[in-house]
């Protein structure tokens, strides 16, 4: 089964992105940003936003967090140190561009207590690389230091665009998100070319029931799930987010409550949601039949992109209790209580 | 929160998303909205926002909707506390007074 594209992949990649800083920011970040991510037009600018998320989660973990609100204050924007703080995560780019920014504040310093005998040449020598020029008078305009720039004028070639504010991202930044960009919206021809196993599949543990077998699965939190056969479902477990898709077939789960870490479950386009409970869920085409026996599950709402475009409206979360049965069609859902024989039923299929 | 630090590091970024809040100080915008107006990454602003809320520069709530009758999930608004128009504003006057470069 191919799934459709719609953005769920990027509400995944939020979610997870948010899921980097630690509690408890990481769940206020996630509405923050399922919010604002739904605000936004354009699937270019979802994507770029999604992208940006993880960015920014790895910005806000722990030891950068307390790295900026440890380093000692500045007033503005022109007294700010050249080097920000030390992060695990440094790309080389980026440790390379701190080196050349250090090396240039050096000799700025070295230019303001006046250059001795040696050092004169192996300025002249150090600035005759471009970036070293573009760098050190970078800094000196920083650092607000008209008498550096025109010392600097003297010793070698400034460009006036070098000390220009530059707008928007640099050109290797834009290329590179375009390139990200295309690799995101090819997903589904992937998926096409490769249709026994999605590119969101490979990401999880796949478990797959033959015909006419039942197939028991156990996850390190409680969890227990019952395939019936011929049920293909891929599950995901990290520290801080449990969950799993649907991809055909039916399936039990019985969820362990656990506060912290709600079970995500994707079938069918859909997501649904709980922090404990007993449920049975059948795919059947573009239909979903949930059947929740014990606690509560909540039917997320479609995205609005996807919700406008089947449903012609916005369809709100639906909470589905122990007793309920739920149908998902394309044309529309419906929440109804059903007699327990009916739900004894319909999970007839585990006792084989 | 803790202690609030009224100083706080300032990058362009950073002076961007003042001038959002600052053309319209009394305003509450979501990240969204500093996205659309400043035209600012999302992986740049997040961390500017939190940063600036913890320094005490702005605070933050919880639209009060209900997202099932507005038909749109509930969005983080942020808003310049009175400090952080202050402190805003004598940083932006700083950086345009002080941004002369020779010619």
């Amino acid at each position: 089964m191919t799934p459709k594209w719609s953005p769920g992949p990027i509400a995944w990649i939020v979610l997870r992105a948010a899921s980097l800083v630690p509690a408890p920011v990481c769940y206020r970040l996630e509405e923050e940003w399922l919010a604002d991510l739904w605000a936004l037009d354009g699937l270019l600018q979802r994507i770029r936003f999604g992208l940006g998320c993880v960015w920014a989660a790895l910005q806000m973990r722990g030891d950068r967090i307390t790295a900026i609100q440890s380093k000692p204050a500045h007033r503005n924007f022109f007294e700010e140190l050249p080097l920000k703080p030390r992060s695990r995560l440094r790309i080389a780019f980026f440790k390379l561009r701190d080196r050349r920014r250090e090396q240039a504040s050096t000799w700025l310093a070295r230019l303001h207590r006046g250059l001795r005998a040696d050092e004169g040449a192996q300025l002249q020598a150090w600035l005759k690389r471009r970036s070293h020029r573009k760098c050190i008078a970078r800094v000196a305009a920083e650092k607000d230091g008209p008498e550096d720039l025109t010392i600097l004028a003297d010793i070698c070639e400034l460009k006036r665009e070098w000390l220009e504010t530059r707008h928007g991202r640099s050109p290797i930044v834009n290329a590179a998100a375009v390139l990200i960009g295309i690799g995101i919206t090819s997903l589904p021809v992937l998926d096409v070319i490769f249709p026994q196993k999605s590119f969101v599949e490979s990401l999880g543990t796949a478990y797959t029931s033959d015909r006419h077998t039942l197939r028991h699965v156990g996850l390190p939190d409680g969890t227990q799930i019952v395939l019936n056969h011929q049920t293909r479902i891929t599950v995901w477990y990290y520290d801080k987010f449990r969950g799993a898709a649907l991809v055909r077939g039916e399936a039990s789960f019985t969820v362990p409550h656990t506060a912290l870490q709600p079970f995500v479950l994707d079938a069918g386009g859909r997501h649904f949601g709980t922090s404990g409970a007993t449920f049975n869920l059948r795919l059947t085409g573009p239909a979903i039949e949930l059947t929740v026996l014990d606690g509560v599950v909540v039917v997320a709402a479609p995205l609005a992109i996807e919700s406008r475009k089947v449903y012609g409206e916005f369809v709100p979360p639906t909470l589905v209790t122990a007793g309920q049965t739920m149908h998902i069609k394309p044309d529309g859902q419906s929440a109804q209580s059903s007699a327990q024989p009916e739900v004894q039923a319909r999970i007839a299929w585990q006792r084989g | 929160m803790g202690e609030k630090n009224h100083d706080v590091r300032m990058s362009l970024q950073t002076l961007r998303v003042l001038e959002v809040f600052l053309d319209c100080p009394t305003d509450e915008l979501s990240g969204a909205d500093v996205i659309k107006r400043g035209g600012l990454a999302s992986g740049t602003l997040y961390p500017i926002l939190f940063r600036l809320e913890t320094a005490g520069w702005f605070v933050s709530r919880w639209e009060k909707i209900d997202p099932a009758t507005a038909g749109r999930p509930r969005r983080r608004l942020y808003r310049l506390t009175s400090t952080g128009l202050q402190h805003a504003s004598t940083v932006l006057a700083s950086f345009t007074f002080r941004r002369g470069l020779p010619t």
